[in-house]
């Protein structure tokens, strides 16, 4: 089943094209990794699925609905979250606070509900605490829930930013290279991570350099070069495609080694 | 007398804390989403003049009248909130105090409604208005023991101290609600915030409203406490007042402008013995203030530490 | 009479220029609003009134007293209530402005400690002294103005773009660490730039002082608020921007006296900038921000 799809999105920047025409759909259900050299048009994707910027062209929809006019907070209560890749977290608040604030999607309570602490905003604050508590559990964060957000190390701002993204339960996942500058050993955690996103039946759209890790936690893979989709298939497949050799894994052979 | 040592000047001064607890609030309230607005004293305007007229032209009663000023105040908030969605930074710190500058100088040139820069005078005051009332009711102020004069500035005083009170739990309350996350979420990365579904645009817009309608309320009272207000009270130097509140207070939690509104209201008063100099001294206390702990008093970590002792010390009984 | 209007308007609007060039070389290199820029004007105008009018001296001396009062307080600004901020973390852009707040009340009541709250009268010898240029009525006093207020914006533009120091300086408004890798002294910068804008400050002090002929502590404000809405207007930063938003404010206001309420004269400056920055955000010479990435 199709959660999203693509159908010839384009972005152009002043004269320069972000992304040309580019059409993919996301199945329910699977890890999709979005690879492709620096500057090949992935963030700018992301980008324009979450509304940060419109389209110029062509159309994006999320479980059959259009989501162009859309602003960002309304898609994520559609459904589908973030990661960033330079991590945006909010530096000041602890750990438990970021979590709880990804929460807002899926709460409701108003000016005078909270106020007021209605028996309904204190049930819902309590349904907020508990499931941010199992996310810190979730992540490997536990412990860490009172600390300030910008003080935790460089791979647990990583896994807190995904850990607010799951906050909204969303149905769609969007991890922007998650294994950015981490070693070897928070890599397989973080392949781990995925792989436990998944069987929550989180539908995940991974961009990522580290080659190893997206050919073992992906099931799909499209390629992107140039603000353009040069291939599409499984990791297999795309391994083999020789105009992705070409663009991006020729020259890059190396990382898989690593 | 029994209570004769109840001065009504002390009173006064007390009284005036409150206001200022309450303008102090009103800034932070619109900068914990991240928009720094100095159009708070043309907030606080808006609300005296729309009370001031209508309870002394119009014979309403007082508590409508504030009522009806704070909300006119709100209105004007979000009137101005919107278009101030577009600028960031001094931009909007400067466009605002413009509108505070523009909001005066109408009432100054608006003479048939407003009096000019004269003012208006003569409107009635709470505490006068509460003894009026009572003394129909068979009450007088020397069946508790107080002198007239004493028992208006002692209900000023208590009226003042419940509006403040109010105010500043209403906020403690929605700063620790899924409301006030997603106002400190907006001030620390709004880009993060409106991707975690935070309908950034809505709550820029409430923030600023509410900061309005608390200034227009606080401006209410005042015209009320002090039965004369002119232009010249609603200046630069009150906006630039109200800043100093909240940023040396601590601009960081909102116990900080409760904090600054409580010290810088009794700092001149403790200074009048030298009193040519209180002001210059305010200054320079200002400054090294921003060199040595730019944060303010208030910040959350003293919080932290101070709430963390008290449970200590709950648990050690 | 429209001519002489005209000449009040250009008058007003190059001291306001000169004002607002101020604020506008501050907030270019150092990214902040110092707001004790009008009351430093102010002391530029009594120093300028103790030599010109109370000592009798010359008013060539009257500018050099207001520099070296104003270009001492820019100093001492910029090296306790501004230096100590830099670079320290917690610091906020709302320190220094609360910092430069805090000067200006300091100032504003120093002021008001020596020279009292009332007008004081800000006489030169030659304030009668006036011609006529067919029907036109021009005052030397308005053409003196003129012509330094020019001089002024000239050498403060040959220095920006010609000297080696003013290179510095506007490599440091670029970006100050690039300019302090590449060997410039950014501290040095700063103080110059803090200096020479103050003494800016005190000349147009002393400016004022001669055109309205009465000077009170009251004026930093004004012309403050004045200064401030004009580099909003043109833009922040932005030298040209600063010379044509004073002169278009001082037209304007003189036009909106000359011919329409001189009540809303001290409203004109904000409700421009209101209406300007609703347009556009970045003030009418203002670059607008590439869009972000987000």
């Amino acid at each position: 089943m199709t959660l999203l799809s693509l159908l010839d999105v384009s972005k152009r920047f002043g004269g320069l094209a972000a992304v040309s025409g580019v059409s993919f759909s996301v199945r329910e259900g699977e890890v999709l990794g979005l690879i492709g050299p620096n500057g090949a048009g992935k963030t700018t994707l992301f980008n324009l699925i979450t509304s940060a910027f419109p389209p110029s062209g062509g159309s994006i929809r999320f479980r059959g609905e259009p989501l162009e006019d859309l602003k960002p907070h309304a898609i994520a209560r559609r459904g589908i979250s973030r990661t960033f890749q330079n991590i945006r977290l909010f530096a000041q608040m602890t750990a438990r606070e970021n979590i709880m604030v990804g929460r807002h999607a899926r709460s409701r309570a108003g000016i005078w509900r909270s106020v007021l602490r209605t028996r309904g905003q204190r049930a819902e604050e309590a349904r907020i605490r508990e499931k941010t508590e199992e996310l810190l559990d979730l992540m490997g964060l536990a412990g860490c829930g009172e600390l300030p957000a910008g003080k935790l190390p460089y791979g647990h701002q990583r896994r807190l930013e995904i850990a607010r993204a799951l906050a909204a339960e969303p149905g769609l996942l969007l991890l922007d290279e998650p294994a950015a500058g981490m070693n070897d050993k928070e890599t397989r955690e973080i392949r781990q991570l995925i792989r436990t996103i998944r069987g929550l039946g989180v539908t995940v759209l991974l961009i990522e350099h580290d080659m190893s890790l997206v050919m073992k936690v992906c099931d799909r893979l499209v390629v992107f070069n140039f603000g353009r989709k040069i291939a599409e298939g499984t990791p297999e497949a795309v391994r083999g495609n020789p105009e992705v050799v070409e663009a991006y894994l020729g020259r890059e052979e190396d990382d898989e080694d690593a | 007398m029994p209570f004769d040592w109840l001065n009504p000047y002390h009173l006064q001064v007390a009284s005036f804390i409150f206001i200022n607890i309450l303008l102090g609030a009103s800034i932070y309230v619109t900068l914990s989403t991240g928009q720094l607005s100095l159009g708070n004293a043309g907030f606080m305007s808006i609300g005296a003049y729309a009370s001031a007229i209508l309870t002394t032209r119009h014979g309403i009663p007082i508590p409508i009248g504030v009522l009806t000023g704070a909300l006119l105040a709100g209105i004007s908030g979000v009137l101005v909130g919107i278009p101030a969605l577009r600028l960031r930074g001094v931009y909007l710190a400067i466009a605002t105090l413009g509108f505070g500058e523009v909001i005066r100088v109408v009432f100054v040139n608006w003479e048939s409604l407003t009096g000019g820069a004269v003012g208006i005078a003569a409107i009635p005051q709470m505490g006068r208005e509460t003894l009026a009332a009572l003394e129909k009711a068979g009450f007088s102020a020397a069946s508790v023991g107080l002198r007239n004069n004493q028992f208006i500035s002692l209900t000023v005083f208590l009226l003042l101290f419940a509006a403040a009170l109010l105010s500043i739990l209403f906020f403690l309350r929605l700063s620790s609600s899924r409301i006030g996350r997603a106002y400190a979420a907006i001030r620390m990365d709004e880009a993060a915030a409106e991707a975690a579904g935070i309908d950034t645009t809505y709550y820029k817009v409430l923030a600023f409203c509410q900061g309005a309608l608390l200034s227009g309320f606080a401006g209410a009272l005042f015209a009320h406490a002090t039965s004369y207000i002119s232009p010249a009270d609603f200046t630069y130097h009150r906006a630039v007042e109200i800043l100093v509140f909240a940023v040396f207070g601590g601009s960081e939690h909102l116990l900080g402008p409760v904090f600054g509104g409580i010290f810088l209201t009794l700092l001149p008063e403790a200074l009048r013995f030298i009193s040519d100099y209180r002001y210059i001294i305010y200054g320079a206390l200002l400054v090294a203030m921003m060199i040595y702990r730019p944060q303010g008093v208030i910040d959350p970590p003293l919080i932290r530490r101070l709430a963390g002792r008290r449970a200590a010390e709950g648990a050690g009984r | 009479m429209f001519a002489e209007q005209l000449i009040n308007g250009i008058t007003l609007g190059s001291i306001y220029a000169i004002v607002a060039l101020g604020y506008t070389l501050v907030f270019g290199v150092l990214d902040i609003i110092n707001m004790a820029h009008g009351e430093i004007f102010m002391f530029g105008a009594f120093v300028g009134m103790l030599i010109a009018t109370k000592a009798q001296a010359p008013l060539w001396s009257a500018f050099l007293g207001a520099i070296a009062v104003t270009g001492a307080m820019g100093y001492l600004l910029e090296r306790f209530a501004l230096r100590p901020l830099r670079g320290r973390p917690g610091a906020s852009h709302l320190a220094s402005l609360i910092s430069t707040i805090g000067v200006s009340i300091l100032l504003e009541n120093v002021a008001h400690k020596i020279f009292g709250a009332g007008n004081q009268l800000f006489e030169t010898p030659f304030a009668e002294i006036r011609f006529d240029v067919g029907p036109v009525t021009v005052y030397l006093v308005q053409v003196l103005i003129l012509a330094i207020s020019i001089l002024l914006m000239a050498g403060l533009s040959l220095w920006l773009y010609r000297t080696r120091a003013g290179k510095a300086l506007r490599a440091t408004a670029e970006n100050l660490e690039t300019a302090g890798l590449l060997g410039v002294d950014t501290t040095r910068i700063i103080t110059a730039t803090v200096v020479i804008a103050s003494a800016m400050g005190g000349v147009a002090g002393v400016l004022v002082g001669m055109a309205f002929n009465y000077i009170n502590n009251q004026i930093g404000l004004s012309m403050g608020l004045k200064g401030l809405a004009i580099i909003i207007f043109g833009g922040m930063g932005s030298v040209s921007g600063a010379m044509a938003g004073g002169l278009i404010l001082g037209l304007s206001e003189t036009f909106v006296v000359a011919y329409g309420s001189s009540g809303y004269r001290d409203a004109i400056a904000f409700i421009a900038i209101i209406v300007v920055l609703l347009i556009k955000p970045q003030g009418l010479f203002g670059q607008a921000a590439p869009e972000a990435q987000r």
